[in-house]
Order: C-alpha cells, then sequence, then structure tokens
C-alpha cells in the first residue's frame, strides 16, 4: 500500500493513462468517429483516474498532517516544501486554465455567424420557393389528372393509371379507397409493389382542404412531391376516392435541395450543440487541470518527501545518537550536499563508538587492574589507606580498618579529620597524618615520611609504624596521597624481649658467673688468713672479706632481680575483675602496722582479659612505690580510683594509683619507665620498668602525672576483654600466640 | 398472451439483473426527481406486448407510447438525430436464475427533414424511411409494433417454461459527444421505460 501510495511507478503510470485517456476524450468531443463511440468510457475512466489520483493526494495530505500534529521530524519542513512546490505550480497552471478557457468559448463562438445562418436559412427558403411553384403545377396537373381518372371504369383503373403516369412523368400513381384501401397503382419502378400511402396528417389535411401538396424524402430515391387530391365524383353516393402522386424532383435539383439541407441541418445541428461544446470543452479542460493539479500536488508531495527524507533520517539519527546509541548509520542519499552531510553523520558516529567501545574497554581494563589492586590490598598484612587532595578517603583495604579497629568502608569519601570525630581513638593516628600531609603540602622534601605511632584503641596499645607518599602525578595533576601503616606492637615487644634476654643472659654469664669464685675468693681469705693475723690485721681482713661478700650477694641479688625483669614467662590471660584483685592486695598492706592507710575509690568494672599474677605484681609494684613515696611526708596518703571508660569503639578500665608525695622529679619524669631510673635510696629501678612492661604485655598503657599540689600518679589503661572468640583476637592475645 | 406489467408471473430477468437495480436505486436516491410518478413526465412506457406465433416464427406485437421531451424534441428540430432502441430478450425460466436464450434490438432514428419540415423515422434493420408532419404521429406510429419477428419455434423445447421482456429506451451513447455529458445527468434525456414482462406459451 505504501509503495503504491508513494512509490513513483503507479502514479506515473496513471498520470500517463489519464493524458492517454484524456486525449482520446478530447479527439470523441471533436466528434471523431474513431473515439466518439467510447466518449463515455473515456469520461468515466478518467473521472475515475482522477478520484483515485485525488485520493492517493488526499492520503498523503491526511498522512502529512498527521505526521506535522505529531511533531514528526521533518513534517514541518515537508509542509512548507509542498505549500511552496503546490502553490508554484498551481498558479500558472490555473492562470493558463482560465484564459484558456476564455479563448475556448470565444473560439467557439467564433464558429458561429449570424450572416451565415441568416445565408442558410435564405437559402433552405429558396429551395423551398423554387420547389414551391413547382409543387403548384404538379398540383394543377395532378387535380386534372384527377378529373380525367374519375371517369374510368374500376377494370380500366390500372392501364389508365400507367398511361397517365408515363404521360405526367410521376414516379408513382395510386387509387386508395376508403380505409387506405389500394384500389389501383402505377409505379415506375416494376418491383415495387406496396404504394408509399398517406399519412393520417396528410388524409386530416386532405379532408380539410381538399388536396395535400408536400416534399417528402421516399426511401433511397430522393426527395419527392407528395400530391393527394380527391377524386371528383359523378355519382354523389360513391365512395370517396383520392389520387396520390409522388414526382420526382429533377436531379439538379434534388442534388442542390440535399446540399441545402444536409448544410443547413449540419449548422443548425452545430449551434445546436454549441453550449453542449463549450461544457464538453471545458469539461476536458477542467480534468486535463485537475490532472495537472493533482499530479503537481502529488509531485510536490513526492518531491519534498524525498529531499525532506535524509534530513529527517539526520534529525532522528542525531536524537538517537543524544540518547547515545552511536550503532546509527544512515542509508547514503546521492552525492550532493545532503549526501556528504549524511557521510559525514555516519563518520561521526562510527568515529563516536570507535571512541565508545574504546572507553568501554579501558574501563573494563580499569575496573580489572582495580579489582587486581583491590584482591592484592585486601589480602596485604599491611594497612593501606589513599587519601585525595582534599584528604577524603578513597580507598582503605581490609587490613587498614583490622589494624585500627574501626569499620572504615562507611567513611569514604569523608575527610580524613571525620574519622577521629566517630572514632576517638584514632586520633593521634588522624592528627599524625593530617600534620604530615599539611608538611608535604608545604614543603616538597617532606612529602615522603615515616613516623611510629601509639594507639590506645579497642584492642589495646597498638604501635604503628606509618609512612606515607604523595601519588603519582597524571597529567601533570597531582592525585593525592597513599599512607602504609603496619602493626608492629608485636615486633618491638618481640625485639624487646630477646634483647632484655641476652642482657640478663649476657649479664649471667658475665657478670654472676665471676661473682661466686670472687666470693668463694674472699671467704677462703677470710678463713685461712684470719685466725694468723693479728687482731688489727684481722679486724681490717674481716671487715674487707665481709664488705666483699655482702656486695657480692648484693651484685647476685641485682642480677637475679634482673632476671627476673627480662625473663618473660608465659603469660595465663583470664577474665579477671581488677576490683577484687586490688582488694586481695591491699589486705596484705592493711596488717602492717606501720603501713600507710590506703584509700579505694572503686567503680564498677567489667572483667579484663589478664594474666591475675602479672597483674597483682604490678599493684605490688604501684602500692610500694607510693608508700616508699610517702616517707617524708606528715599526712601520707594512698588512693587506688577504678573506673570504666567506655567510647563509641572502645572500652577501657582506668587503674590510677595515687600518692602524696613529692612528686616525679622533672629530669626523670620522661624515663621512670626505663629500666635503673630512680630516685630512691634503695631499689633496683626495675620497678616501674616492670608495670609498664605487664602492661602492655596487656594491651593496655601507663603513664605518669604530677599532681599541682601534691602527689603524683601512675595510670594504667587496660582494654575490656571481649567475649569469647573475640578475647582471643585481641593484639594482646594475639601477641600470646606469637 | 397479452398481458399486463403487473401481471407478472414471475420476475426471472429481475433475478439476473439484481445489480443493475440495486445500483439504479443508488442513483435514484441521489436524484428526487426520479421518484416522481411516472405520468407527470415525459418518457416511453410499453403499454402493451403480445407474442404470437405464426407459421413457426414468433412475432412481438406491442403498444408503446413515446413521450419525448422538450429537450428531445428541440435536439430533433434542431437537426440531432436520435436513436430509440426495442430491446426485447427471452428467457427460459429455471429454478434458481433463467437463462437468456434470445436478445434483440431494434435501432430506429428519428429526425427532422429541414426542406420539407418533416419528421423523419428510419428504422435500421430494415432501411424503412417514412416522414411524419409532427412529432405525435411519428410518435404514434413508432409505439405501433406489429410482427416483430423473434425466433422460430423449433428453437425451443416444449417441455420448458419461457418468459419475454420488452422495453424501449432513447440511445444516449448514439448521440452527439458533447451531448452525451448532459444526457447522462439530465433527466429529460433519460428516456426508458420499464421492463414489460409477460410469458412465453407455445
Amino acid at each position: 500500500m505504501k509503495k503504491i501510495t508513494t512509490g513513483i511507478g503507479p502514479i506515473l503510470a496513471l498520470v500517463a493513462l489519464l493524458l492517454v485517456s484524456l486525449k482520446l476524450m478530447s479527439d470523441a468531443t471533436e466528434n471523431s468517429t474513431r473515439f466518439g463511440e467510447l466518449y463515455s468510457l473515456l469520461l468515466l475512466i478518467n473521472a475515475l483516474g482522477l478520484v483515485t489520483l485525488g485520493g492517493l493526494v488526499g492520503w498523503n495530505l491526511i498522512r502529512l498532517i498527521a505526521q506535522f500534529r505529531a511533531r514528526r521530524a521533518g513534517a514541518s519542513l515537508t509542509v512548507r516544501m509542498v505549500a511552496m512546490f503546490v502553490i508554484l505550480s498551481v498558479t500558472p497552471v490555473l492562470v493558463v486554465y482560465y484564459f484558456s478557457l476564455q479563448f475556448l468559448h470565444r473560439g467557439i463562438d467564433s464558429w458561429f455567424d449570424v450572416r451565415v445562418e441568416r445565408a442558410l436559412d435564405d437559402a433552405l427558403e429558396l429551395s423551398r420557393t423554387a420547389l414551391e411553384s413547382r409543387m403548384r403545377e404538379l398540383l394543377k396537373q395532378s387535380q386534372l389528372m384527377a378529373t380525367d381518372i374519375s371517369a374510368v371504369d374500376a377494370e380500366k383503373l390500372p392501364g389508365a393509371l400507367e398511361d397517365t403516369r408515363r404521360l405526367s412523368g410521376a414516379a408513382e400513381l395510386s387509387v386508395i379507397g376508403p380505409k387506405g384501401r389500394i384500389i389501383a397503382s402505377s409505379n415506375i419502378d416494376p418491383t415495387a409493389i406496396v404504394p408509399a400511402s398517406p399519412s393520417d396528417s396528410i388524409m386530416v389535411q386532405l379532408r380539410q382542404s381538399g388536396n395535400y401538396i408536400g416534399l417528402d424524402p421516399i426511401g433511397d430515391t430522393g426527395l419527392h412531391v407528395r400530391v393527394v387530391v380527391t377524386l371528383p365524383e359523378e355519382v354523389p353516393t360513391q365512395e370517396l376516392r383520392i389520387l396520390q402522386a409522388l414526382f420526382p424532383i429533377t436531379e439538379r435539383m434534388s442534388t442542390l435541395a440535399d446540399s441545402v439541407q444536409s448544410t443547413y441541418a449540419k449548422y443548425r445541428e452545430l449551434a445546436y450543440l454549441r453550449n453542449p461544446l463549450k461544457i464538453s470543452f471545458t469539461l476536458t479542460l477542467s480534468l486535463v487541470l485537475l490532472l495537472s493539479l493533482l499530479a503537481a500536488v502529488w509531485a510536490a508531495f513526492f518531491s519534498a518527501r524525498r529531499m525532506v527524507a535524509p534530513l529527517r533520517d539526520l534529525v532522528q539519527g542525531t536524537r538517537a545518537v543524544a540518547e547515545g546509541d552511536y550503532e546509527t548509520q544512515l542509508p547514503r542519499s546521492g552525492k550532493n550536499e545532503v549526501g556528504f552531510l549524511v557521510e559525514s553523520f555516519n563518520q561521526m558516529t562510527r568515529r563516536l563508538r570507535d571512541a565508545r567501545d574504546e572507553t568501554r574497554l579501558s574501563q573494563i581494563q580499569l575496573e580489572e587492574q582495580r579489582a587486581y589492586l583491590e584482591a592484592v590490598l585486601s589480602q596485604l598484612s599491611t594497612g593501606v589507606i589513599t587519601l585525595d587532595l582534599e584528604r577524603r578517603f578513597v580507598t582503605i583495604n581490609h587490613a587498614a580498618q583490622q589494624i585500627l579497629g574501626a569499620n572504615l568502608q562507611s567513611h569514604l569519601g569523608d575527610e580524613l579529620e571525620s574519622v577521629a570525630e566517630s572514632h576517638l581513638h584514632l586520633q593521634p593516628f588522624t592528627d599524625s597524618i593530617a600534620i604530615r600531609l599539611q608538611d608535604a603540602a608545604s614543603d616538597e622534601n617532606l612529602s615522603e615520611w615515616r613516623e611510629q605511632l601509639i594507639l590506645f584503641g579497642a584492642s589495646g596499645r597498638q604501635v604503628l609504624m606509618c609512612s606515607g607518599a604523595p601519588l603519582p602525578v597524571v597529567d601533570g595533576r597531582d592525585r593525592g596521597y597513599v599512607v602504609v601503616f603496619d602493626d608492629i606492637t608485636t615486633l618491638i615487644e618481640a625485639q624487646r624481649s630477646a634483647a632484655w634476654s641476652e642482657v640478663a643472659r649476657r649479664l649471667a654469664h658475665e657478670i654472676r658467673n665471676p661473682l661466686t669464685p670472687i666470693q668463694l675468693s674472699a671467704e677462703r681469705l677470710r678463713h685461712k688468713y684470719l685466725p694468723k693475723m693479728n687482731k688489727r690485721d684481722a679486724q681490717g681482713l674481716d671487715r674487707l672479706t665481709r664488705t666483699i661478700v655482702q656486695q657480692v650477694e648484693a651484685m647476685k641479688e641485682m642480677v637475679r632481680t634482673f632476671s627476673d625483669y627480662a625473663r618473660t614467662p608465659r603469660m595465663v590471660p583470664e577474665p579477671l575483675n581488677i576490683n577484687e584483685l586490688i582488694s586481695d592486695v591491699i589486705e596484705l598492706y592493711r596488717g602492717d602496722d606501720a603501713a600507710q592507710p590506703v584509700e579505694l575509690q572503686l567503680s564498677e568494672l567489667p572483667p579484663v582479659h589478664a594474666d591475675p599474677d602479672r597483674l597483682r605484681q604490678i599493684l605490688h609494684n604501684l602500692i610500694k612505690n607510693a608508700i616508699e613515696a610517702n616517707e617524708d611526708v606528715a599526712a601520707p596518703s594512698v588512693t587506688i580510683e577504678t573506673r570504666c571508660v567506655r567510647e563509641t569503639s572502645r572500652s577501657y578500665i582506668e587503674v590510677r594509683v595515687r600518692d602524696s608525695g613529692p612528686g616525679f622529679r622533672s629530669d626523670i619524669v620522661d624515663k621512670v619507665f626505663e629500666p635503673y631510673v630512680t630516685t630512691k635510696a634503695k631499689g633496683n629501678g626495675l620497678g616501674l620498668a616492670i608495670v609498664k612492661r605487664i602492661v602492655e604485655e596487656h594491651g593496655g598503657v601507663v603513664w605518669t602525672e604530677n599532681h599541682d599540689r601534691r602527689g603524683a600518679s601512675v595510670v594504667i589503661q587496660l582494654p575490656v576483654a571481649a567475649r569469647g572468640a573475640e578475647m582471643d583476637d585481641t593484639p594482646a592475645a594475639k601477641r600470646e600466640a606469637v | 398472451m397479452h398481458c399486463s406489467p403487473s401481471a407478472d408471473l414471475r420476475p426471472p430477468p429481475a433475478r439476473t439483473y439484481k445489480w443493475l437495480v440495486a445500483c439504479s436505486l443508488a442513483l435514484m436516491a441521489f436524484e428526487p426527481a426520479v421518484c416522481a410518478p411516472v405520468s407527470a413526465e415525459p418518457g416511453f412506457t410499453v403499454r402493451s406486448a403480445e407474442v404470437r406465433l405464426e407459421s413457426g416464427v414468433y412475432f412481438l406485437d406491442a403498444k408503446i407510447v413515446f413521450e419525448f421531451s422538450a429537450e428531445a424534441v428541440e435536439a430533433m428540430d434542431n437537426g440531432v438525430t436520435l436513436t430509440v432502441l426495442i430491446d426485447v430478450e427471452v428467457f427460459r425460466q429455471r429454478t434458481l436464475w433463467d437463462k437468456k436464450i434470445l436478445s434483440r434490438q431494434s435501432r430506429i432514428n428519428v429526425g427532422v427533414h429541414a426542406l420539407s419540415k418533416k419528421y423523419v423515422m428510419k428504422k435500421l434493420d430494415t432501411g424503412e424511411i417514412h416522414t411524419y408532419g409532427s412529432v405525435e404521429e411519428m410518435a404514434a406510429v413508432l409505439g405501433n409494433i406489429e410482427r416483430l419477428p423473434l425466433f422460430e419455434a423449433a428453437g425451443i423445447d416444449t417441455e420448458d417454461k419461457y418468459a419475454a421482456r420488452v422495453r424501449a429506451r432513447l440511445d444516449i451513447e448514439a448521440l452527439p459527444s458533447p451531448l452525451r455529458p448532459l444526457a447522462y445527468v439530465s433527466q429529460a434525456w433519460r428516456l426508458t421505460s420499464d421492463w414489460y414482462e409477460l410469458p412465453l406459451v407455445r
């Protein structure tokens, strides 16, 4: 259907058929004998053809209006082009039509001339006049013949008629009785059997005037003068008889009369058909006009559609590209400018498609690399964090979250400082990185850094080794920073333990071993030479050897104590209530009369995961330390305070042992936890060092505080024990496992 | 065997030409004048018709009233020759539809001889030419059809039943081409009688 309504082939065939049909119809209008019989059929064919063509144009018009209302691509341009084509083609055709009609009507009118018409009337009248004089003579002659014949007997009538006919020159003589009965007849044509009987109108006229005369075209024999007269009857009662005579017109006169007659008849017919002829020509011309108009309108539709089609394709293609469809390829449309445009469009979409494919491939590769990197990072035991230039988290691997003891995936995209707001124990970590990043931003030489940090989080004290560096510059743009850190708590403890063990071993080997021979030698000197010496020398020797022995014993005690410090017995952690442990230890000091009062301020505490023996040692050391610090104080007091601190991501127990002594000296306050640092006359300086070591073994932290007025505090923080297996996942437990 | 139009025994041709009747009705719907009483308008009417068997040949006798419209008479007076057709059809009656066994058409030209001021009637079948002083006289003769031979009696089966029908009409296609479009759309030129149907008994 679309092919028929829009294809050029069927339409051209239809127009050609209509043109041929219109030509034939035009010929038929001009009385062409060849096509005259087909005139009505041709008229019908043309009408149907035009209706069909009109239907096609109407269909195109309706479709175009629908497309225009639906705002289809190219519809508006098609409407404008069709309107322009129609106006350009229809206007001149209408002008030509109008003037053609004018010329046609004037041309047909010019065929007729009043003078010619009058001349023909005159010619016809002249012919009649010429014939009438002859007819009058023939009437007189017929009346004479009637008189003669009326006297003839019935038996002799045929012969008399024959003679009379020959003498008169008539073609036929008939005597007719009532009711048209032929009584006798004589004809110049012997084969003619039945004479031409007079009609009713002749008989009526005969009855009225007694005779009739007129011209009659008789068969193929041409024009005749018919004379009908009544036969005079001698006896009135005799039936009425009439004589009919047919006289031929002379050949010359007949020819002339026929010529005048036919010419006159033809002219009259033509004059009569003048208006129908105008109508017919107008009809034909109108059909031609309609054909031209409809063909022009259809051609306008066809041309506009052909011209707009590539533009419409371009519009649709552009929309498709705008919607992301880069597969669009428009059909070629010749080698004109539009064709060049279409080719350029196709080239553009091809390049866009290639670029998109390359981008997709790059994205896939990037995703693969990213997945690979994430897989590697997730398997690393080292924490890796990347930050952008605004210090927002870009990537955080699993190890980083595990080391920091916080779920940081939800903080991707957040700023560095915001993490510390929800995870307070990370404050030192974020502050340190922030400072380093500021330094890196201000000084290029400080862009790469390395630092050891200590955190006290949910899993206790952690020592982190952090290093940071800017990410590689891509396309001249900085991309951010990467921070890598490791939990080296276990490593440091192991190293420290190994170092102290080595020191203890060396001490035992290098110092303790020689002490025994020294002591034995001094005792031998005493036994061997003391009895032999005089009193004075003996007293000197006794004093010297006793001093040697005592100092050796003191050195042995020192080495033993150090060995105890360096020795790392296996921890046996268990859920422990610190308050109960403190109460047990305090009982030992309350029994002593000289003991100082110990005040307890214990809060409700959750259990901790710790070795009770090691913690008991800590408490002994701290209480002993506090009592010794209060020796010179008038109103000594020792206070032990416990509390539980709960934060978002961690909970810990704090034990504070406070004395009323002078406090730690400022020159050693930073070194009080180092071995052999002491201000006391007695003591080996290992008390607080052991405390620090045990606290760190339990994942805790310890520090000292000097109070403003008097006294100092040693503060211990221990992580609250997690439940079940989680407890074993703490760094302390892990360290024990290691 | 003389029968009026209302004395139709059965209408075999009408059944055959149902589509023609439908088309005619559709055309009549667009021209109310057609629906006016026939007697008030000029036209042709078959008053009576008879089929006679003489000497083994069927002849048709018919009385047809030819009332030419003023336009037709004017055309004749102006030299236009009109052609009158007498259509005769004979059917063999069957159960479902009838079979046409004869279709005969008589053509008669009528016109005016200007020189003699006579109306001329020429039977194209026989070549006979007759002249008349008036249209009415010519029409009266034209409508008096006598002994129009149809077919030989030996050509039909005595066991079957036969029917015939007659009509008269003006042949528009015989008019000069310029007149035809007007004639097709003008009632004055649509001079066609109804079919006059009559049984044919041996």
